[in-house]
C-alpha cells in the first residue's frame, strides 16, 4: 500500500479519542486502587504483632517512609514512559535515591543488630515472597493494563519501573503484616532482594505485554 | 518558523483528536514528508525509508491519544520516529558497508536522539526552503554536497564570485530566518 493511500484509510478511520489524563492524574488513580487491594490483603493476611513496637522504631517509619517513596516515584516513572517523548534517563534516579537509601538503611540495621546475628528461618522468606504475588500482582496488572492504554515505546524499561511500582508496593505490605520484619536479613533477602528478582523479569514481561 | 509548525501541528492534532478526518489528513501528510527527510538523511535508502514512513504513521495513529496539547508536539513525534528507526535498525541489524552502517553510525544515531538536535535539524532544513532559488543551491554545493567554490560554479555554471555572493547572502538569511525564533 501506498503511503498516500495509508494516510487516506488512518484519516477515514480516525474517529474522535479521548486524550490520555496527566500522568500526574494517573499515578493517583493507580495509588488509590492499589491502596485498596493493598488494604484488603492485609486485612487477609491479618496486622503483624510486632507492629506496635515498629511503629515507635524511626528506622522502621524512615524504612516505610523510603519504600513509599520508591512506589510513587517508580509508578509516576512508568506512567511517563507510556508517553512518547515524556521520558528522560535523569528520572531514573527519583527511583534509584529512595530504593538505595532503604537498602542502606536494612544494612545499617543488620550491622547495628545484636551478637549472636539473628538466626534467619527459611520458610519465613518463602512465605513474604509468596505474599509478594499476592500484595503485588492486582496493582502490577493493572499498572501494566493502564500503561498498556496509553503508549509505550521502551518496552524493558516500562517493565521494570511498573514491576518496581507494584512490588515495591507490596513490600509496604509485609512491613505491616510480616512477623519478622525487626529482622534486617530477613528483610534483604525475604522483602528487598524479591523486588529485584521481580522487577528484573518485569522487564521480560513488559517486553511481551506491553508490545502492541 | 519552528514555533509555526509546532503550533500548527499541534492544533491539527487537537482537532483530529476531536474527530476532524481532514485535519487528520493534513496532519498525516504533513508529517510523512517530514519523516521521510528524517529516515533517509540516516538511512539513504528508499525501500526502508517507505516501510518506515508508513510504519511511523501507523505508531502515530495508535499513540494520538497520549498526544498533550500543552507540550511540544515535535518531542512527541520525533519520540515515535526515533524508535521506530532504531527498532528497525536492530531488527535489520545493519552493518554491513554496502549498507552503510557500522557500530558507531548506531552509536551516533542514537545520541542525535536529542529531541533539540532534530529540531536544530528540521529547523535549518526548513529555513534553507525559504532562501532563493540560488541560494539554495549555493548552500547545497558547498556546505551539504561539499563540493569547493570551483566545482559549485561550473556545476551550477555560474562564475566563482557570483556563486561567493549567493552564499554570503544565503548565510546571512539563514542567520536572520533562524536569529529570528
Amino acid at each position: 500500500m501506498s503511503t498516500l493511500k495509508l494516510i487516506k484509510k488512518l484519516s477515514k478511520e480516525n474517529q474522535k479519542v479521548r486524550p490520555t489524563p496527566s500522568t500526574q492524574k494517573r499515578t493517583l488513580v493507580w495509588c488509590i486502587i492499589s491502596s485498596i487491594c493493598l488494604l484488603l490483603g492485609i486485612t487477609a493476611n491479618g496486622l503483624s504483632d510486632y507492629l506496635v513496637f515498629a511503629f515507635s522504631s524511626p528506622l522502621f517509619l524512615l524504612e516505610t517512609v523510603f519504600i513509599f517513596s520508591t512506589i510513587i516515584a517508580s509508578v509516576y516513572v512508568a506512567l511517563l514512559l507510556s508517553i512518547p517523548g515524556r521520558f528522560k534517563w535523569s528520572m531514573t534516579i527519583w527511583v534509584m535515591l529512595p530504593f538505595l537509601f532503604w537498602l542502606s538503611l536494612l544494612l545499617y540495621r543488620l550491622l547495628r543488630a545484636p551478637i549472636p546475628f539473628p538466626t534467619l528461618s527459611l520458610s519465613l522468606p518463602l512465605a513474604c515472597i509468596s505474599n509478594f504475588l499476592i500484595f503485588g500482582l492486582a496493582p502490577g496488572l493493572f499498572l501494566f493494563v493502564m500503561i498498556r492504554m496509553a503508549a509505550p515505546l521502551k518496552f524493558g524499561i516500562t517493565g521494570l519501573f511498573a514491576s518496581i511500582a507494584a512490588f515495591s508496593l507490596a513490600a509496604i505490605g509485609l512491613q505491616f503484616t510480616c512477623t519478622a520484619v525487626q529482622n534486617p536479613l530477613h528483610v534483604i533477602l525475604g522483602h528487598f532482594l524479591p523486588i529485584i528478582v521481580l522487577s528484573l523479569i518485569g522487564i521480560f514481561i513488559g517486553k511481551i505485554t506491553l508490545k502492541k | 518558523m519552528k514555533h509555526n509548525n509546532q503550533y500548527r501541528w499541534s492544533l491539527l492534532m487537537t482537532l483530529s483528536q476531536k474527530g476532524d478526518n481532514d485535519a487528520y489528513e493534513t496532519l498525516l501528510t504533513e508529517l510523512s514528508m517530514v519523516l521521510k527527510s528524517y529516515f533517509y538523511k540516516r538511512l539513504h535508502n528508499k525501500d526502508f525509508v517507505d516501510d518506515l514512513v508508513q510504519d511511523s504513521l501507523l505508531n502515530i495513529h495508535h499513540s494520538r491519544h497520549t498526544y498533550d496539547v500543552t507540550r511540544p508536539f515535535t518531542s512527541w513525534f520525533f519520540a515515535i520516529a526515533h524508535h521506530k528507526l532504531v527498532d528497525f535498525i536492530r531488527k535489520n541489524k545493519l552493518k554491513s558497508d554496502n549498507e552503510q552502517y557500522n557500530e558507531t553510525h548506531f552509536d551516533q544515531l542514537c545520541n542525535d536522539s536529542k529531541d533539540n538536535i532534530i529540531n536544530i535539524k528540521y529547523d535549518l532544513e526548513n529555513a534553507i526552503k525559504q532562501l532563493p532559488y540560488k541560494q539554495q543551491k549555493a548552500i547545497e554545493y558547498l556546505k551539504l554536497k561539499g563540493y569547493s567554490v570551483k566545482e559549485s560554479a561550473s556545476q551550477l555554471g555560474i562564475s566563482d564570485s557570483a556563486l561567493k555572493v549567493n552564499a554570503h547572502r544565503a548565510y546571512k538569511a539563514l542567520k536572520k530566518i533562524l536569529g529570528t525564533q
